[in-house]
């Protein structure tokens, strides 16, 4: 069922901020910032966009109401979507493992938030 | 439109670490992010920018390398011989370079480490010291025309400063030509109540001319107007905007609200800027501004020099119009003297360490540097004979020294910021002026390209020397000789280093055993055996002299019935912080003295001297009823009364003071009057029956126990007269130790710099010994089996090196002894200490020698003959 490479953690990250519809490279970086406490360069943030591009899980859109020219946003493709899921999935499976190893004990409620 | 506006061209330029398509791509979007993540920044501070600017050079250039391994993993390996034929970009050139560099720095990481470490401290060091020499010394007030402020001082003949007379204060007025604006101002402290429990606000009572001279408009409300500062001032008052916020919630309306300061009402006419400093730069709090009445006395004195007129001459022209007063003359001094409150000549002593410090750690790097290049020698070499280009080769070792720098660069930023931010944590109490240093850009960009043009110095020159080389030659003996001409100039550096090092190790011993000494001196009284309470009446509800006297004498008996108490005095001072009192003496039967002299002293009543402990010499001290009269007595201190009086007994004669008759009753010994930090203690003393009571007092309780039960119940004791009382009992041992904090301070900067470049220097130690044991393993193998034992092997070793530390020895020792008499003149009580410390010094640089070349010499004993001799 996993077909697809697992993803980077920033990789995901910035999935799973895409979802909430276009952004652009700085909102990403505080969006990334709020999900995992801690902010990505520019050099690795762009060169993480760069590769989820060429992997044909993000897109470059364009958004009207861009108040600068240089401003380049961000869409999240069907590809990308089911790579987020299929590294949700994953996750998942980790933590069944996890459990089934009596990793927490208080593995239940963190199911259930999930 | 309000944009954050276009990247930095630093930005711009790491950009070009990145391979071009990358970079034509996302560049753009790059450095518009980059441009918003600054913003950001800059509201959070300059610190935050700094640190964004480390992070993102680092991520940009990680970046770029990870990019490049990715793409091309094949042409690593072409890279790595440097004789790839392909033509590549010349940023693609350099990254291939710090692939390789980083490649061949992982490999070594204990030199990488030394190297960047070095480089920090030295950097670090250098930057921190001086940005707090700038914060304290060298930057004017905050204010409009600060940088042309000046302060005005009436200077005794003592050297003693003191606010301008009323008379001397019209003169520089009328000095229009000279200076542009004239402002009088005074500080002190009131009592505020009515705001929850009562504080004690900080106060400036300015004339009207002072809010224009500093520039200030309040934000809310109104100055004084010219009614409002005439005669003793009306009573109304400005908020500092802190206190507003705290206290008004920030309310506009507060103009017109009654404030009651010394427990009665004024009105509030406005609120001050959020900036506001003391016109003296001092970097303390300001709570309120209140009028200063034209009639009111006692004022500092600031003006603003008038364009082209310097300070001197502003002075000369001052000291000319002395006018009537033949007592005290009139001194123009730079606007932040207080600031510096003696600041200036421990930071320059601490400055020059820390330039040394810069200076063996440019040495070490260079060294370390060298003993790399020597130790790749014949890898050079290979790559040239391969067909790499000499500019290839060059580029190369420069890409590796680059890596090297930007790391040494970082630390130098972190190392720089913690050192600011722990002398602020580890200030003396009295070094206000450390509180707010900020890292200094200028010399931080300064520092940095010192190191780094020492870095790029060292590391190219072998690289154009090994691309100069023969290949077949080197290939031959580069692992055996060590090149001789390296080897002589690191020896030459290690020796430099040592010297330094010996020169700093000679400052640091002879700080700390003045300070030592100083904690050593006879005080001449008995700090141990009393605490010093300092109280303040409320002023408003004992508003005559006769009243605080009461309550003040209520105090001393109610304290005296307290068990474990022995005795108590009241007085208006405690040592080091006693009164002065100054004037034309004139004895009897002899004519005036000509110069003014300075007493210390001040009031005190008939249980003092016992309490405190000062011995008397001849006669007795004040009777109560003396103390009571205020009668005309006075009871002196030996130098004192040996000035006055010659050699014979002054007890029952008589002078004159400022035109009132005095009877010497008593002589006491002369004590540390000003704390224990400058030395002297042969200053004149004075000390009269307490000629009035103030509403801040100091209560002296001779007693053996110090324990918090006992200060609890004294301060309770204080509280239960009144509830508005402020009370603070400090030890009178503390109150002296104090005096000494600011030389510990220094002393401790100075030992902290010592032990680095102490260690600094074993690095470099090591390093050459290390690489000397490598290069002669052939000879030395030789030496064995042909039957030298391991003993003298290893002292073969260790007197190589022990050469070169002997000469360092010597040449630190001429170095500090001219340093040393330099600095003995100044201010600053370093004295030449006599040869103990030499000795601590270099018992010190030795044993640290010795371990660090104890390693490479065992290595050389345990050389085995048959393999040395068998490899290569």
């Amino acid at each position: 069922m996993h077909n697809t490479e697992p993803l980077t953690p920033l990789s995901m990250a910035i999935l799973l901020a895409l979802m909430d519809g276009p952004q652009h490279g700085y909102a990403l970086m505080q969006e990334i910032e709020t999900q995992t406490g801690r902010r990505p360069g520019t050099g690795t943030l762009y060169a993480a966009l760069d590769r989820l591009e060429a992997e044909d899980h993000i897109a470059e859109c364009a958004v009207e109401s861009a108040e600068d020219a240089r401003r380049r946003y961000f869409r999240i493709t069907p590809g990308g979507l089911a790579a987020a899921r299929a590294e949700s999935a994953r996750m998942l499976d980790v933590l069944d493992r996890a459990r089934a190893r009596s990793v927490f004990t208080s593995f239940s409620t963190l199911r259930e938030s999930s | 439109m309000n944009r954050p506006g276009k990247a930095p061209v630093t930005y711009r330029v790491l950009l070009r670490l990145l391979p071009r398509l990358f970079r034509e791509r996302h560049g753009a979007a790059m450095e518009e992010t980059f441009a918003s993540a600054r913003a950001e920044a800059a509201r959070a501070g300059r610190m935050a920018v700094t640190r964004l600017y480390a992070r993102e050079a680092a991520d940009v250039l990680l970046t770029g390398i990870r990019l490049r391994v990715r793409s091309s993993a094949r042409a690593r390996h072409a890279v790595v011989l440097g004789a790839t034929g392909r033509r590549r970009s010349p940023g693609a050139a350099l990254l291939d370079d710090i692939v390789l560099g980083m490649r061949s720095l992982s490999r070594n990481a204990a030199f990488f480490a030394f190297a960047a470490l070095t480089l920090g401290f030295g950097v670090g060091a250098t930057t921190a010291m001086y940005s707090a020499l700038k914060e304290v010394v060298l930057e004017p007030p905050a204010y409009a025309g600060g940088e042309r402020a000046v302060r005005v001082w009436r200077t005794m003949g003592s050297g003693l400063r003191v606010p301008p007379n009323a008379d001397q204060i019209e003169l520089v007025r009328a000095e229009t030509t000279l200076f542009e604006a004239v402002a009088t101002y005074s500080s002190g402290k009131v009592t505020v109540t009515g705001l929850g429990e009562p504080v004690q606000l900080a106060v400036q009572r300015g004339t009207a001319d002072l809010a224009s001279f500093m520039g200030v408009r309040p934000v809310v409300g109104r100055m004084f107007t010219d009614e409002e500062l005439a005669g003793e001032g009306a009573h109304v008052v400005l908020l500092s905007h802190a206190l507003w916020r705290a206290r008004f919630g920030g309310r506009t309306d507060v103009t017109g609200e009654p404030l009651h300061v010394n427990g009665e009402p004024w009105t509030i006419i406005g609120v001050l800027p959020p900036d506001i400093v003391r016109p003296d730069a001092l970097p303390e709090p300001i709570d309120l501004w209140l009028p200063l009445g034209e009639a009111q006395q006692g004022s500092s004195l600031m003006a603003r020099l008038a364009p082209e007129v310097t300070i001197e001459q502003a002075g000369d022209r001052l000291t000319s119009l002395r006018g009537e007063d033949a007592e005290s003359e009139l001194e123009v001094v730079p606007a932040t003297s207080m600031r510096e409150g003696g600041l200036r000549e421990p930071l320059r002593v601490l400055m020059i360490a820390v330039a040394l410090l810069l200076l063996i750690a440019c040495v070490n790097v260079a060294n370390l540097l060298l003993h790399r290049n020597a130790a790749r020698g014949r890898d050079t070499v290979v790559r040239a004979a391969l067909g790499a280009t000499r500019s290839r080769l060059v580029r190369q070792a420069l890409a590796e020294s680059l890596l090297l720098a930007l790391c040494g660069c970082a630390m130098g930023v972190a190392v720089a910021w913690a050192g600011t931010v722990a002398a602020a944590a580890l200030r003396p109490a009295d070094l206000a002026a450390i509180q707010a240093i900020d890292i200094d850009r200028g010399v931080l960009v300064f520092s940095l390209l010192i190191s780094l043009g020492a870095w790029l110095l060292f590391s190219l020159m072998p690289a154009l020397r090994g691309a100069r080389r023969n290949a077949a030659e080197a290939l031959s003996s580069a692992a055996r000789t060590g090149a001789g001409g390296s080897a002589r100039l690191r020896w030459t550096l290690v020796g430099f280093e040592v010297a330094l090092s010996f020169a700093l190790l000679v400052g640091a011993a002879t700080l700390i055993v003045n300070v030592r000494d100083s904690a050593r001196r006879d005080t001449g009284y008995q700090p141990a055996s009393f605490v010093a309470m300092d109280v303040t009446l409320p002023v408003w509800r004992y508003q005559n002299e006769a009243d605080r006297r009461a309550a003040f004498e209520r105090l001393v008996t109610t304290v005296r019935r307290m068990p474990g108490v022995d005795d108590v005095a009241l007085a208006a001072g405690v040592p080091p912080h006693m009164g002065i009192a100054f004037g034309i003496v004139h004895p009897e039967g002899r004519a005036p003295d000509e110069e003014a002299t300075v007493f210390h002293g001040g009031g005190i009543d008939d249980a003092y001297l016992r309490t405190i402990g000062q011995p008397l010499i001849a006669g007795r001290t004040f009777l109560p009823h003396e103390v009571r009269d205020g009668a005309d007595v006075v009871v002196l201190g030996e130098t004192a009364a040996r000035r006055f009086f010659g050699g014979g007994d002054a007890v029952g004669r008589r002078f004159s003071l400022m035109g009132d008759q005095f009877t010497v009753v008593g002589v006491v010994r002369d004590i540390a009057i000003v704390g224990l930090a400058n030395g002297e203690s042969d200053r004149p003393i004075a000390y009269w029956p307490l000629p009035e009571v103030w509403e801040e007092m100091q209560i002296l309780v001779r007693t053996e126990r110090r324990d918090a039960d006992f200060i609890a119940t004294l301060t309770s004791l204080v509280r239960t007269m009144d509830t508005d009382v402020l009370v603070t009992v400090t030890a009178g041992s503390k109150l002296l130790g104090a005096t000494l904090a600011r030389a510990r301070f220094t002393a401790a900067l100075l030992t902290a710099f010592a032990a680095i470049a102490l260690l600094l220097s074993a690095i470099g130690l090591y390093g050459v010994l290390s690489q000397i044991v490598t290069s002669r393993t052939h000879e030395i193998g030789l030496r064995v089996a042909l039957g030298a034992d391991r003993a003298s092997i290893r002292s073969l070793i260790l007197n190589t090196g022990g050469r070169v530390v002997l000469a360092g020895l010597l040449a630190g020792a001429l170095l500090v002894t001219g340093g040393l008499r330099v600095l003995s003149s100044s201010i600053f009580g370093i004295e030449h200490r006599g040869f103990g410390v030499y000795g601590a010094a270099a018992l010190a640089l030795g044993v640290t020698s010795l371990l660090a070349m104890w390693r490479p010499a065992m290595r050389a004993a345990r050389i085995d003959p048959v393999r040395a001799m068998s490899a290569d």
